[in-house]
C-alpha cells in the first residue's frame, strides 16, 4: 500500500469537504438574491475543483503505476502455484507409469538373460 | 536368494500393513475444495462491481470534458494528439495546457483495475485447482483410478515376482497392492495440503497489498462521486422554482452509490483474513472460517446493492431536468 497515495486521498476528502460548505455557501448566497457574491465565490469555487480533479487524476495515475506492480507480483504468484500443481501431477505420474512399469520386468530379465548368456 | 527376497517382501508387507493402519487411525481425508472455490466466486462480484463503477467515472469526466470544449472552457487545440518522436505507436494530449485530460487518466486507471483484480481472480482459481476444484476434475486420481492402480500394480507385480522367481502368496499380493496405492493416496493428499499452505502463507503479504490497493481504488472512486455531487447539485438547489423531488432522487442515488461503493470496501478488506482462512479449510477445519464467512457475506450483500444502484439510477436518470 503506498502511503502517499493514502495520504493524498486523505487530503483530497479534506478538499472535496470544503468544496461541500463552499457549495452551500453559494447556493444560500444566490437563494437569498446576492448575485454578485455568489459569483464572486463562484470563482474561487471552480479554482478549489480544478484543484481537486488536478489531485484526482494525479492520484489515478500514481494508482495505475503502483498497480502494475502488483499485478506482476500476483502472476508470479500465480506461477508458482501452476508449479506446485505440475509437481503434484508428476508424482501422481510417476507412480501410475511405475504400476505398468513393474509388468515390464518379465521383458526386462528376459532380455537380461539373453544378455548375459 | 529366494528366500531372501522372499522374507524381504514378507517384512514390507507387515511395514505396509502396519502404515496403513496408522494412515486409516490418523485420517486421510481429501482436501475439501469448496472454500477455495467460494473464495474465488467472491472475487468475481467485486470485480464487476468496480469496473463498473470505474467504467462510470471515466465515461463521466470524458463527457464533462466535451461539455467544457462545447461551452469554450478547453481549446480545440488541446485535443490534437501528439505523436511520440520515438516510438512509432504512443501518442499523448501533449498540446494540452493542463497536460493530460482526466478522462484519459481514468480510462488508464479502469484498465488498471481490471487487470489488478483478473491477476487476483487468475491466482484464486488456480489455488483451487490445486485444491481439487477444477471444474474438469481433480488433479489428483479419483477413488475408482486408485482402485484401478491397485489392480494394475496387482497384476503386474505378479508378473515382476514370476520373473524375478519370487513366489508371494495372491492374497498378500493383492493385499500388499492395495497397501501401496493407499499409502501413495494419503502421501500425495498430505503433499497437496502442504503445497496450498506453504502457497497460500508466501502469497498472504500480497493479497494484503492488493486489498489495500483496491480500497485506495475504492476511496478514489468515492471522491469522485462527492465532487460530481457538489457540482450538480448546486443548479438542482438554485433551480426556481424548487425541484425537491430531482433533489431527493439525485440525493438517493449518490448515496446508494457511496453504499455500494462502502460495500466493495469492505468486501476487499475481508479478503486477507479470507485468504488466510484457507489455510485451515485445507486441514479442513470446517469451524471458525469467519474471514471466509465475512468475504462470502459481503459479496451477496454487494450483488443486491448493484442491483438496487441500478434501479436507483434508472429512477435519477428519469427524474433529470432536462435543459
Amino acid at each position: 500500500m503506498s502511503q502517499e497515495i493514502e495520504t493524498k486521498l486523505d487530503v483530497l476528502k479534506g478538499m472535496n469537504s470544503s468544496l461541500g460548505k463552499i457549495t452551500n455557501v453559494q447556493v444560500r448566497l444566490t437563494l437569498a438574491g446576492k448575485a454578485d457574491l455568489a459569483q464572486e465565490l463562484d470563482v474561487h469555487r471552480k479554482a478549489l475543483l480544478d484543484q481537486i480533479e488536478k489531485l484526482q487524476g494525479q492520484i489515478a495515475d500514481q494508482w495505475t503505476v503502483d498497480a502494475e506492480v502488483l499485478v506482476q507480483k500476483l502472476s508470479e504468484a500465480n506461477t508458482k502455484v501452476q508449479t506446485r500443481i505440475r509437481n503434484i501431477k508428476n508424482k501422481v505420474n510417476i507412480v501410475k507409469n511405475a504400476t505398468q512399469i513393474i509388468g515390464q520386468i518379465d521383458d526386462a530379465v528376459a532380455f537380461l538373460k539373453t544378455v548375459v548368456a | 536368494m529366494k528366500s531372501t527376497i522372499t522374507r524381504t517382501f514378507s517384512k514390507g508387507w507387515i511395514l505396509l500393513s502396519a502404515l496403513t493402519l496408522v494412515v486409516i487411525l490418523t485420517g486421510c481425508a481429501s482436501v475439501d475444495p469448496a472454500p477455495f472455490n467460494e473464495f474465488t466466486a467472491s472475487l468475481t462480484p467485486l470485480r464487476d462491481a468496480i469496473d463498473a463503477q470505474a467504467t462510470e467515472a471515466a465515461s463521466a469526466s470524458r463527457e464533462e470534458f466535451i461539455d467544457k470544449v462545447t461551452d469554450g472552457e478547453i481549446s480545440p487545440a488541446d485535443l490534437q494528439l501528439e505523436f511520440d518522436s520515438s516510438n512509432s505507436f504512443a501518442t499523448s494530449y501533449g498540446f494540452a495546457e493542463d497536460g493530460e485530460p482526466n478522462f484519459v487518466k481514468f480510462g488508464r486507471f479502469r484498465l488498471g483495475l481490471t487487470a489488478l483484480n483478473n491477476a487476483m481472480i487468475g491466482y484464486a482459481q488456480t489455488l483451487a485447482i490445486l485444491a481439487g476444484g477444477d471444474s474438469a476434475g481433480d488433479i489428483l486420481p479419483s477413488a475408482t483410478e486408485f482402485d484401478q492402480m491397485a489392480r494394475d500394480l496387482n497384476t503386474n507385480a505378479g508378473t515382476a515376482a514370476a520373473a524375478l522367481g519370487v513366489s508371494v502368496e495372491p492374497g498378500k499380493q493383492a493385499l500388499l497392492s492395495t497397501a501401496a496405492i493407499q499409502l501413495f493416496k494419503a502421501y500425495i493428499d498430505n503433499q497437496r495440503r502442504k503445497e496450498l499452505v506453504a502457497a497460500i502463507s508466501e502469497v498472504q503479504p500480497r493479497v494484503a497489498e492488493y486489498a489495500s490497493s483496491a480500497q485506495q481504488a475504492v476511496r478514489l472512486l468515492a471522491s469522485l462521486v462527492e465532487t460530481d455531487y457538489n457540482k450538480k447539485i448546486l443548479p438542482l438547489l438554485t433551480t426556481s422554482p424548487p425541484n425537491a423531488d430531482a433533489i431527493l432522487t439525485f440525493n438517493e442515488a449518490t448515496q446508494t452509490t457511496l453504499v455500494t461503493l462502502q460495500s466493495m470496501s469492505n468486501g476487499y478488506g475481508a479478503l486477507p483474513a479470507a485468504h488466510r482462512d484457507l489455510m485451515a479449510a485445507a486441514d479442513n477445519k470446517t469451524t471458525g472460517l469467519a474471514g471466509l464467512i465475512a468475504l462470502g457475506d459481503e459479496a451477496s450483500r454487494l450483488n443486491g446493492l448493484v442491483k438496487q444502484l441500478t434501479q436507483t439510477n434508472t429512477a435519477a436518470i428519469a427524474a433529470a431536468p432536462t435543459n
